[in-house]
């Protein structure tokens, strides 16, 4: 079942489309990522859907939700956050929690409760100043899901961490993801692989491609061989881009990759040849072509 | 809780925090004390000096007390538009005013907050700093009559929550604070000049109110136009509030 349903969604800045006839539909319970090199569109898009930014034109419809105030059923981590730093971890949970309409009491525990599960407990009563970056994050994370929205939309949440900061925070994404709909900006392919049912690849303004991330892969994904050769004869090398069972062919940095048609056929004919001619092989991979070339390719069309 | 009041408990927290709770109403109570105590060891002072002191008049009471209110429109309104420039850009240009509009948060409760934030300070320290001259005045010269100082001291507060009210409204349309200081203080002088050059034309003008204080410390009565001009002074607040509003709802929704 469909929770959001997005038609034409377009957002000028003067003459500028930064976001251009935007539909997609995100399902309910679905963990989705937005994904798009910078200046594609995914804050604004993000903002628009958050409530923060009225579109030039376009729909955005929550579907069975018949609040007046969209806000309350979503939960919204910009992508630089910025805090009251004179507050208190715990003293800005409450607060914002107060704001989506949640009565005094059950603020108190409900931050209390968030704090522990991100990991701020023993911070929460230090000033929000002199948290560090993903402590921050952390907190930004809390307070988008302090009213248990229905919607969750984070924009870059782990971009700007450290790689410590940035398992911290996938970890919790994780986790969250069992209790809500996530949609997720991120400029890191390997971030969208890892949580996403769902991808939607922007560019320009535009969705470039958009579906099941395992169907995606499946659909782009095709059978792909990369080799490493410690004593590679040139000609030999150039000539595998005449076998009949190579579609492609690439050579960098002494690694061949080769899109091919039917993997085991490859794989027979190749191995054999490694024998005949005594090649050191130093590394052999057989496997799928991956989101990334599919972003590469979808960012540079 | 209303959202109103759990976004003005929040400003009250903020300049309670930031000791703007502390320094600006003892900036007000220091230019209040000071009058009268400087006036009072005039004599002395002239003296010293070699000048003879009866040379220059001693200033009644209420004259003390109206010097004191000017007092608080020239020094003490630099410092209550440089403490409130920033109230609502500074938030917009750190993004922190982004957590409160994306809960269910309407424009109007959040500058009605900021908006009785400043009130309620800037009536605390003007407030605090007629209390210190009145006292003063009373120990030191001969005793003001209560009524006058309270009546007084509204009619010209609410020219001072007038330009309070510029400053929030130029904090929801501009970026630059410095700007935003800049015109509040700017609009305030202009008015205050353009009403005494057009003094006929210009009987509507916020700034008679200042000039109505003092009429009041020194004859009792605020002058036949008085009324006029805090009507139009608190339908020009509400009419800055409402564009307030507009214009931080236009700042974030189109921009
Ligand atoms: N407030 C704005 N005014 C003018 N242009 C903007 C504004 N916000 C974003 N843009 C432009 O819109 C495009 C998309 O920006 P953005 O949504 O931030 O991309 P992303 O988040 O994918 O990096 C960029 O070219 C950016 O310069
Ligand atoms: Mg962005």
């Amino acid at each position: 079942m469909n929770l959001l349903e997005v038609g034409g969604l377009t957002k000028r800045f003067g003459a500028n489309a930064a976001v251009d006839g935007l539909s997609f539909a995100i399902s309910q319970g679905r963990c989705m990522a937005l994904l798009g090199p910078n200046g594609a569109g995914k804050t604004t898009t993000l903002k628009m859907l958050s409530g923060l930014l009225e579109p030039s034109s376009g729909t955005i419809r929550f579907i069975g939700e018949a609040r007046a105030d969209i806000r309350e059923s979503i939960g919204y981590l910009p992508q630089y956050p910025s805090f009251f730093n004179w507050m208190s971890g715990k003293e800005f949970l409450e607060f914002t929690a107060k704001l989506a309409r949640i009565p005094a009491k059950e603020a108190a525990s409900r931050a209390k409760e968030l704090l522990e599960r991100v990991g701020l407990k023993d911070a929460a009563k230090r000033k929000i100043s002199g948290y560090s970056g993903g402590m921050k994050q952390r907190l930004g994370l809390a307070q988008a899901v302090i009213h248990r929205p229905k919607l969750l939309i984070l924009d870059e949440p782990v971009s700007a961490l450290d790689p410590q900061g940035r398992r911290e925070v996938m970890e919790l994404l994780k986790e969250m993801k069992r209790e809500t709909t996530i949609l997720f900006s991120t400029h890191i392919l390997h971030d969208a692989e890892e949580i996403s049912d769902d991808v939607m690849i922007m560019d320009r303004g535009h969705i470039v491609v958009e579906g099941d991330l395992q169907q995606l892969m499946r659909d782009h994904g095709k059978p792909q061989i990369r080799i490493k050769v410690g004593n590679a004869d040139p000609a030999w090398v150039q000539g595998l881009r005449d076998r009949p069972f190579v579609r492609e062919f690439e050579f960098a940095l002494g690694l061949i990759t080769l899109q091919v048609t039917n993997l085991h056929e490859a794989r027979e004919s190749l191995f054999r040849e490694f024998v005949d001619q005594g090649l050191e092989i130093e590394g052999f991979e057989m496997g799928q072509t991956t989101l990334e070339d599919l972003f590469m390719k979808a960012v540079q069309a | 809780m209303s959202t109103w009041l759990l976004l003005f408990r929040k400003e009250m927290l903020e300049s309670t925090r930031n000791y703007k709770w502390i320094w600006i109403p003892l900036v007000f109570l220091l230019l209040g004390i000071s009058n009268p105590v400087t006036t009072y060891f005039m004599p002395q002072i002239l003296e010293s000096s070699g000048v003879a002191a009866d040379l220059v008049p001693v200033p009644t009471s209420v004259e003390i007390m109206a010097k004191s209110l000017s007092q608080y429109g020239t020094l003490g309104l630099l410092i209550l538009a440089l403490s409130f420039m920033g109230i609502v850009a500074a938030e917009r240009q750190s993004g922190s005013a982004i957590m409160v509009l994306v809960k269910p948060v309407s424009h109007r409760s959040y500058i009605l907050a900021k908006w009785s934030g400043m009130t309620v300070l800037t009536l605390a320290a003007v407030g605090l700093g007629q209390l210190g001259t009145w006292y003063y005045t009373n120990i030191l010269f001969e005793s003001v009559p209560f009524r006058l100082v309270w009546t007084s001291l509204l009619v010209y507060a609410l020219w001072l929550l007038f330009i309070n009210t510029i400053t929030l409204f130029l904090s929801c349309l501009m970026k630059s604070v410095g700007g935003i200081a800049f015109i509040s203080l700017g609009v305030a002088a202009v008015l205050a000049i353009l009403t005494q050059v057009l003094d006929h034309t210009m009987k509507w003008s916020p700034s008679r109110l200042t000039g109505a204080a003092s009429q009041i410390l020194l004859s009792g009565q605020g002058g036949g136009d008085m009324w006029l001009a805090i009507a139009l002074t608190i339908a020009f607040i509400a009419a800055l509030l409402a564009g307030s509003v507009t214009a931080s709802r236009r700042m974030w929704t189109k921009s």
